[in-house]
């Protein structure tokens, strides 16, 4: 989406008149992207769903306060990032476990959840990542699943692009080094 | 690995998500703009509008005025001014009160300090835990939504 269709969009958004529509372009356009970006961080697709509804009303209540000092898609996807993971943290709080801990149980559910039908290896591979450190795993789902860019990346989790490059490195050779052990056991 | 709109990575979507999604997210946001206004389920069929013959009395309510004008004369008379200066407790709870009805939350940290270059602030009583979570709750998701 070029920076003048943003503009449009916003405008749209902040006129009571055609709000409404604005959401709605704004929904069709940018659902999909949003959906997976969510489903790769909390894997289920119930709570996929009820993030990415979460993030778009934040985005309705919330457009009004954007400043546009970063692209639309850059600020959607940042909130969503955020609903994602303040969902993950809730849920390991309330279960009085860790993130890592929660992930994990939820990568070992994939095996039985209706909406996950990948092979041996993607289950093997998704227990691996969801025993990385937080952002660690953050860092790799987004670059691995998602194929978004460093700089992507950088503006959406406000780290620099080195620090980004040194956790997706240490994440992946951990994963294959998971991975050769699992096979191995 | 597959990658479509459907499956990626072996998570898939159910049938027609994407087609209903936007119609299931249009009724949320209609139903949650809602909650702040609710009345109770058949409130309005058991609602009962109360006859004219039990209206006050005009004549009996300007009696209990004149009576509580009195009262409240020498209420004011003979009250004892000293024990109506303020301590700190309840003037902050009236600045807190009147900061909040003039709007003056409104203004951020850089302007207060331009407004009160005289004053200033001792560092409050706050454990790490409280502070992150403020900062976790409050500030750094209205950044969020700023930027």
């Amino acid at each position: 989406m070029i920076e003048l269709e943003d503009k449009e969009l916003i405008e749209m958004l902040r006129n009571p008149l055609q709000r409404e529509e604005g959401f709605r372009i704004l929904v069709n356009e940018f659902k999909k992207r949003l959906y997976w970006h969510i489903r790769t961080l909390v894997l289920v697709h119930d709570d996929a769903d009820d993030v990415l509804q979460n993030t778009f009303i934040k985005i309705y209540r919330n457009v009004g306060k954007f400043r546009g000092e970063s692209a639309l898609f850059t600020w959607m996807f940042r909130i969503a990032t955020n609903e994602s993971l303040s969902f993950l943290k809730t849920r390991a709080k309330k279960m009085n476990q860790s993130f890592e801990d929660v992930q994990e149980e939820r990568a070992r559910n994939l095996k039985s959840d209706p909406y996950f039908d990948g092979d041996e290896l993607e289950l093997r591979l998704q227990e691996a990542i969801a025993r990385l450190p937080e952002k660690q795993q953050m860092v790799f789902r987004m670059k691995y699943f998602q194929e978004m860019k460093y700089e992507e990346m950088s503006e959406i989790l406000g780290t620099s692009v080195g620090a980004l490059k040194a956790s997706y490195h240490h994440a992946k050779k951990k994963i294959e080094l998971r991975i050769l052990n699992s096979a191995e056991g | 690995m597959k990658k479509t709109d459907e499956n990626r990575n072996g998570l898939r979507v159910p049938e027609d998500y994407f087609a209903s999604f936007d119609t299931r997210l249009m009724t949320r946001l209609k139903a949650d703009s809602k909650k702040g206004m609710n009345v109770p389920e058949d409130y309005f069929e058991d609602f009962e509008v109360k006859p004219p013959g039990n209206r006050p009395d005009v004549r009996k309510l300007v009696w209990l005025a004149a009576a509580a004008s009195i009262l409240l004369f020498f209420g004011v008379k003979y009250m004892d001014t000293n024990q109506t200066t303020l301590d700190w407790t309840d003037l902050e709870q009236e600045e807190i009160g009147s900061w909040i009805e003039s709007d003056l939350m409104e203004l951020n940290a850089f302007e207060i300090a331009e407004a009160y270059p005289d004053v200033e602030l001792n560092a409050p009583n706050l454990s790490n835990e409280e502070l992150n979570a403020y900062l976790n709750e409050t500030e750094l998701e209205q950044i969020l939504y700023e930027n």
